[in-house]
């Protein structure tokens, strides 16, 4: 189930409040227990039988978990971890990665058949959400949950299951047994909730068009300037699709008392490509930093293992997108560019201005996006080489000026909304409130906003095709 | 924020949640989108396979989708946003001009050569109807036609597809193969251009020519292919209800236009009995809507596409006539069947029922004309499938 759909918005999200709110709060477990029943309920929408990979995946975690606590000694501590970790990642494997391996054992002549498998939807989010549990019960970071609903709670919980943020079982470890679900934060829940349903409906899906009408299109009918839209369509979108969703699971999370980390900080205001790792995906990154980058050394056992551990982390992070040299590539391209930063030109970026430090950083971005969305590595050749000139048609073609005078409002739309316009707004209005009119925008301006932009969403949900999140297919 | 704006958005939200599933509930469902011209999504139908895979439930966003509440409300909303807030020239696959609405086209590369060997292949099949045609002591001729892009190639902005490339080379490598394999045809568009009336002919909210332009093309069949008798005076009388063109009819009817649809009414009536498919329906060309207010679509002229029509005159002294075609036939047999002791139509995009050439060989008419539009008539699917 998608949250931008008629069946969520309209029947599942109201019925799921009902059912939720007429609990009295006291009964906390069965408050729980509702909400992992319509978290089953969300997840079972996608293929019942996927439902089972999720309840064998929980398996694994809660009797790793049990494991890691009872044992007595570090090494069936250890052991315990190994086997979460291999349990984990042979479901992962399989279902993610298996084909793509049988792919390059056809290419190295080797006949092996390449499986049909079909990824189940969020695999890769759940896995790292429960791998991190048993994990931060072996650090002690976490205490064991020795209730297998709120453990199967934590992994599925429906905001989050499918598209992220990832969220670390610390973090909700003590709302999942004692939260306060209180008005305040359900309205605001709300309001994020229905900021993202309009970065998606509004602003994402209107900038798919652009970048699906260029990227799909055959490479003969590209110009500089038409690749370049294109690129510029697709950063816009991949940030407006994926932080929309992780808009809508923060805000329904707090609107049932839990609180996630942010995941996007306005990336795309990134000076440098290491600041920009900070502000996107962030639950991501520090996921990879904490699970393999520190485990692994950092930075401290010297440059060559530095080196090593970046190149490790950034290949991960590559294949957990897909598997898919696309994702490989992307993975290692920001791989060179972080220990570029770190070693070549990092000193040097510091001191050039603001604007070029923003331009190239920027420049870099849009190029690994298109990495990212082109789907067969002739392909991305063939792109970038029109985006740096040599294109086939030219310059610029009839359908850069169409892009444009078709899409010029939107695409100044979303200039503005990548940007963190909101807090400066929030500040100006802050410093001049004894005046009423910024008074009334501070107390009435995000719920009237909200409102505005839920009934502008709803149209497009009404009028729209079918249109899921981009991170689904990881 | 206030404690009161924010009961405010809670309830604003909920409530019309709320409402608005209860309406998508209880509303009478459609089977059919008008403006869309296309049929719903049915309720998906439980199978043990469609559950598991989670095919069923897919299925449901797509039946909500299409029987949500107020769905053409959102949609004339959405347009009229896209339209006077967002100024955008291509509004549902429609471009808008100056009193006029046109298709927009895909981008494309054509290449020359390619359609020259497409016009030659059609043009040696239209020889071999024509042949046919011959063997059972009949004429043939074919019509070309004008579609409405090809009537306003000009009226596209330059970074538009306006396909004028793919028109020119079609017409002059279609006109060269049919002259060279002696089939007899003419060009509207030529014929129009020299007129001076190639636009005004045509529709500006829809692709067919108006009912003016089907008379030009009746005249010009007479004038250049085959004698025919002709009525002495016709009157072009305009109906009065709002016409909806396809295009319009893409823009959900918001875009305001003053063309008319007519009627022609020759110096003396005609009687004639008329069957669709074997069937015999009211004698009548123009499908009289009910009241003067409600809207008119082209299927105005025939009722639209049919399989088989036929329309007998009883008057043997005139020929036996079989028309095949797209749409574009529809408005010239209005008038077509003035002259004809039978009038038959054949659009052998629905017309299963035996080949071309067996109809042909079986009525043995007098007369075959075959009216395709630029855009259509050098390709085999539908009407172009002749054999």
């Amino acid at each position: 189930m998608v949250f931008s759909s008629i069946i969520f918005l309209n029947y599942f999200f109201p019925l799921l409040l009902f059912c939720y709110f007429i609990i009295p709060k006291k009964f906390r477990n069965i408050r729980n227990d509702i909400l992992l029943a319509f978290s089953l309920i969300f997840y079972g929408f996608g293929g019942p039988k996927y439902l089972l990979l999720m309840l064998l995946s929980i398996t694994i975690q809660y009797v790793c978990g049990l494991w890691v606590h009872y044992a007595q000694s570090q090494t069936m501590r250890k052991l315990a971890v190994f086997v979460a970790i291999v349990g984990n990642f042979a479901l992962l494997g399989y279902f993610k990665y298996m084909g793509f391996l049988a792919e390059i054992l056809c290419s190295l002549g080797f006949m092996v058949p390449i499986p049909e498998i079909v990824l189940p939807i969020g695999i890769s989010f759940y896995t790292f959400q429960g791998l991190s549990y048993v994990i931060d019960v072996y650090r002690k970071e976490a205490k064991l949950q020795k209730n297998p609903f709120r453990l199967a709670l934590y992994i599925a919980l429906f905001p989050q299951l499918v598209a992220g943020p990832i969220v670390r079982y610390t973090t909700v470890e003590e709302e999942i047994g004692n939260r306060n679900e209180n008005f305040a934060d359900f309205s605001d829940g709300l309001i994020r909730f229905l900021f993202g349903l309009a970065k998606k409906m509004l602003l994402a899906n209107a900038m798919a068009e652009v970048a699906n009408g260029i990227f799909d299109a055959p490479a003969s009918g590209l110009s500089v300037s038409l690749a370049w839209i294109g690129a510029i369509a697709y950063t816009f979108q991949i940030y407006f699709d994926f932080s929309a969703y992780s808009d809508m699971a923060i805000g329904l999370g707090r609107m049932f008392g839990f609180h996630f980390l942010e995941n996007f900080n306005y990336p795309y205001i990134s000076k440098s490509v290491t600041e920009f790792w900070r502000r996107w995906h962030i639950s991501l990154s520090t996921w990879f930093r904490d699970y393999v980058y520190i485990p692994l050394g950092g930075n401290r056992k010297g440059s060559f293992t530095h080196i090593r551990n970046i190149v490790i982390v950034w290949f991960l992070t590559g294949l957990w997108h897909g598997a898919s040299w696309n994702f490989i590539l992307w993975g290692m391209w920001f791989c060179i560019l972080l220990l570029g930063e770190k070693y070549i030109w990092g000193n040097a970026l510091k001191h050039c201005p603001k604007i070029i430090r923003h331009g190239s950083t920027m420049f870099l971005v849009i190029i690994s996006w298109v990495l990212f969305r082109c789907e067969t590595l002739p392909q991305v050749f063939a792109y970038i080489k029109a985006m740096i000139g040599m294109a086939p048609d030219g310059l610029w073609n009839a359908r850069s000026s169409y892009m444009l005078v078709q899409y010029h409002v939107i695409f100044l739309i979303c200039c503005i909304a990548a940007l963190p316009i909101k807090n400066w707004i929030q500040d100006l209005l802050s410093q001049k409130k004894e005046h009423w009119i910024c008074q009334f925008l501070l107390s009435w301006g995000p719920a009237l906003c909200a409102i505005g932009l839920f009934f502008l969403s709803y149209m497009k949900l009404q009028t729209g095709s079918f249109n899921p999140f981009i991170y689904f297919q990881f | 924020m206030k404690k009161s704006a924010r009961f405010f958005c809670v309830l604003v939200f909920f409530l019309f949640v709320i409402w608005h599933s209860a309406a998508t509930i209880f509303t009478p469902k459609a089977d059919f989108s008008y403006y869309e011209n296309r049929s719903l999504a049915k309720f998906p139908t439980y199978t043990q396979e469609s559950f598991w895979t989670g095919k069923y439930f897919s299925n449901i966003e797509p039946y909500l989708q299409d029987h949500i509440a107020h769905r053409t409300q959102a949609f004339q909303v959405d347009t009229w946003i896209k339209l006077y807030l967002l100024q955008q020239k291509v509004v549902n696959q429609v471009v808008v001009g100056d009193n006029l609405l046109l298709p927009y086209l895909e981008y494309e590369t054509v290449f020359e050569e390619d359609i020259q060997q497409q016009a030659a292949l059609m043009a040696e099949q239209v020889a071999e109807i024509a042949a046919v045609t011959k063997e059972v002591g009949g004429r043939y001729g074919y019509v070309f036609v004008p579609c409405q892009y090809a009537c306003h190639e000009q009226d596209y902005p330059t970074y538009l597809n306006n396909r004028a490339d793919r028109t020119l080379w079609t017409r002059k490598y279609f006109s060269k193969y049919l002259s060279e394999n002696n089939v007899p045809y003419i060009d509207m568009g030529e014929i129009l251009s020299e007129k001076g009336c190639l636009q005004s002919t045509s529709s500006t909210i829809d692709n067919h020519y108006r009912l003016q332009g089907a008379y030009l093309t009746y005249q010009s069949i007479a004038e250049h292919l085959f004698p025919l008798h002709m009525p002495q005076e016709i009157t072009f009388t305009d109906v009065k209800n709002p016409y909806l063109g396809s295009r319009t009819r893409k823009l959900f009817g918001i875009w305001s236009n003053d063309e008319k649809l007519q009627t022609a009414a020759f110096e003396k009536e005609i009687p004639f009995t008329r069957m669709d498919s074997g069937n015999i329906v009211p004698s009548t060309v123009y499908m009289m809507p009910k009241t003067d207010t409600e809207d008119v679509l082209y299927n105005f002229y025939m009722g639209g596409d049919q399989p088989e029509t036929i329309i007998s005159t009883n008057r043997p002294q005139l020929p036996k006539v079989l028309i095949y075609g797209d749409s574009f036939t529809n408005a010239l047999e209005c008038l077509l069947y003035y002259s004809c002791d039978e009038l038959r139509s054949i659009d052998l995009r629905y017309y299963k029922e035996k080949s071309l050439v067996s109809y042909i060989k079986e009525y043995q008419p007098d007369i075959v004309i075959c009216v395709r539009d630029y855009e259509s008539m050098i390709s085999f699917d539908g009407n172009g499938n002749m054999r």
